[in-house]
């Protein structure tokens, strides 16, 4: 099964934090994009790690061809022909970028988005950009005109509540207000995350799974517990397990790659699923664990983990 | 000329009534701007409050806390700016057509014009919804649907800068209804009038709207979402039917009201 994110990196600041070096990256077996992403390094506005950090915001950049994207070759030698990078602050200062890797080709159906407010003109939260799959116009037509409140639909759960949130089986449509359109292309799952964007514009990325390309193979949602000691499994789906949650695991600051995601605030990744807590390397499937953080006011909210 | 993006603007309005029962939490947190010469429809369940935000906007009511604004000033009170239409055509029953559209336009300007220029007006007003004809009929001698055409008579004939309407045709049949509709797709593209109307209805929502606000359920309800509906004018709805466009979005309409807000339906079976 393939998924709609089809390979994920991260860049860090270097000691100056004057450029972006790469930190590490999920590509798949043989590919030319890692072979040239661990001797490359983005300044600010350069190439599209650099373009999400110069501006502050997630940044979807649709087609390589003839655009800003420094490693085009490569990246349509892997199938690659559209990227999504998300970059994520501590307050003014930038901790990584994340670039979300998808492909073209007709089984590709999902969704990306990114959804912004300025809450200088608007209450509203509307559609800055998406990635649409093959199959998603008329998911797109509908999102590329709703406007969402504070509370309503997926982007604007995440935006209410300043963590992540996931729903599954949007067919019935417990919050997801494009329900009808979505099953129609076949999106079942979604999740959405707030963005740490310095300034007071919100930006929230959603993510949305189709049965045929789910966005991963597992996605987990992890968020301190009641103590605040440990992190609890919230939320997730994995397409051999099924539904997440209500998991007796309690993962402590530095353990695995999400509790190392929770101590340090930088996305993790590994394919030594071995070595992480619980059960997941028993799992059919799964190669590689992607870990993302979730910041509010710089503190942190959620790990969110993507398996690939 | 560039157009006011905020000719109506609500904000942070909310409406708590006291009742027998205690506080009824009508309307929390609403936001909205309305363009000058927008078509905007305020959409939901029963009980969602959007004859509320109606009837605030028109000035029967006051917010309870919050701010609105029409043309850059406060709506305190009604106003002749800001004409309502009503479901029932709320004709006074004694007095002709011409009688009913006449009260309104000598409220306005009788005190600049001359009764024959007010004469004028009303003849205007009642040909222009195609009730040229039935000027001396009392209401009970005209049909449901022309005695509305001549309740949107009386409120165009005022010149209001804004019409407001709650359901207008909702006491009419199929019919009827399609042919105000369309009718009134004529009168505001000539008019150039903003209109802010309540419905029920999903497809009379989609066709005559430039935004559809959807409306969370009550009590305390709010602005869920709004979908821009930018479908060419002028619009056919015969051709419409058939229309992608059209068809995702009255889905999208129907998705928010019966799959995220429709347990007040399913509570009500």
């Amino acid at each position: 099964m393939k998924t709609f994110i089809r390979a994920v990196e991260f860049w860090l600041p270097d000691a100056e934090r004057g450029q972006l070096e790469h930190g590490g990256g999920f590509y798949g077996a043989g590919s030319r994009m890692a072979g040239i992403s661990r001797e490359m390094c983005f300044g600010r506005g350069e190439g599209l790690p650099g373009r999400a950090w110069d501006e502050g915001r997630p940044v979807v950049l649709q087609a390589f061809e003839g655009s800003y994207f420094k490693r085009t070759a490569a990246a349509l030698a892997d199938g690659l022909t559209c990227g999504i990078a998300l970059p994520i602050f501590n307050g003014d200062y930038l901790n990584a970028v994340v670039v979300f890797f998808c492909g073209d080709d007709e089984a590709h159906a999902g969704a990306i988005e990114v959804w912004h407010n300025d809450p200088a003109v608007s209450k509203d939260m509307t559609l800055a950009d998406g990635h649409y799959g093959r199959t998603a116009d008329t998911f797109e037509f509908i999102s590329r005109r709703t406007a969402f409140r504070s509370g309503t639909g997926l982007p604007g759960l995440a935006w209410q509540r300043h963590a992540p949130v996931f729903l599954d089986d949007l067919g019935r449509g417990s919050g997801f207000l494009r329900s009808d359109s979505a099953v129609k292309v076949g999106i079942n799952r979604g999740f959405a995350m707030p963005c740490a964007t310095p300034g007071l514009d919100v930006y929230v990325l959603a993510f949305l799974s189709a049965l045929g390309t789910p966005i991963a193979r597992r996605v987990e949602i992890w968020q301190p517990d009641v103590s605040g000691q440990a992190l609890a499994l919230q939320a997730g789906f994995c397409e051999s397990a099924g539904a997440l949650g209500d998991a007796p695991l309690r993962l402590a600051r530095g353990q695995g790659t999400v509790g190392h995601c929770w101590l340090t605030g930088l996305p993790g990744i590994t394919d030594n699923l071995a070595s992480e807590p619980g059960d997941v390397a028993q799992l059919p499937g799964l190669g590689a664990m992607v870990v993302l953080p979730v910041l509010q006011d710089a503190r942190f909210v959620a790990g969110v983990a993507l398996y690939f | 000329m560039t157009t006011d993006q905020q000719y109506i603007k609500v904000e942070n309005a909310e409406m708590v009534f006291e009742t027998k029962k205690g506080r009824f939490h009508a309307l929390r947190e609403i936001d909205l701007s309305v363009a000058q010469g927008e078509f905007v429809t305020l959409i939901g369940h029963s009980g969602c409050g959007k004859s509320t935000l109606l009837n605030l906007i028109a000035g029967l009511l006051k917010a309870t806390s919050g701010v609105l604004l029409c043309d850059k000033r406060e709506i305190a009170a009604p106003g002749p700016e800001r004409a309502v239409v009503f479901q029932n055509h709320s004709l006074l029953p004694w007095l002709s057509c011409a009688e009913n559209v006449h009260l309104a336009v000598e409220r306005v300007f009788g005190a600049n014009e001359s009764k024959a220029q007010l004469k004028a007006r009303t003849q205007a007003a009642l040909e222009l919804v195609g009730m040229g004809h039935a000027v001396n009929k009392r209401p009970h001698e005209v049909s449901g649907g022309m005695k509305q055409r001549v309740g949107i008579a009386r409120a165009l004939a005022m010149e209001p800068k804004v019409l407001l309407m709650d359901e207008p045709f909702g006491a009419l049949d199929a019919l009827t209804r399609a042919h105000l509709q369309d009718e009134l797709l004529k009168i505001v593209a000539r008019t150039k009038s903003t209109v802010v109307m309540v419905t029920h209805d999903v497809d009379e929502a989609v066709l005559l709207s430039d935004r559809i606000v959807m409306m969370t359920n009550g009590p305390a309800a709010t602005i869920g979402e709004i979908l821009r509906v930018d479908l060419a004018r002028p619009r056919n709805r015969v051709e419409l039917a058939e229309d992608r466009n059209y068809v995702h979005c009255r889905k999208a309409v129907l998705d928010f009201l019966y799959t995220r807000q429709g347990h007040v339906e399913k509570a009500a079976a």
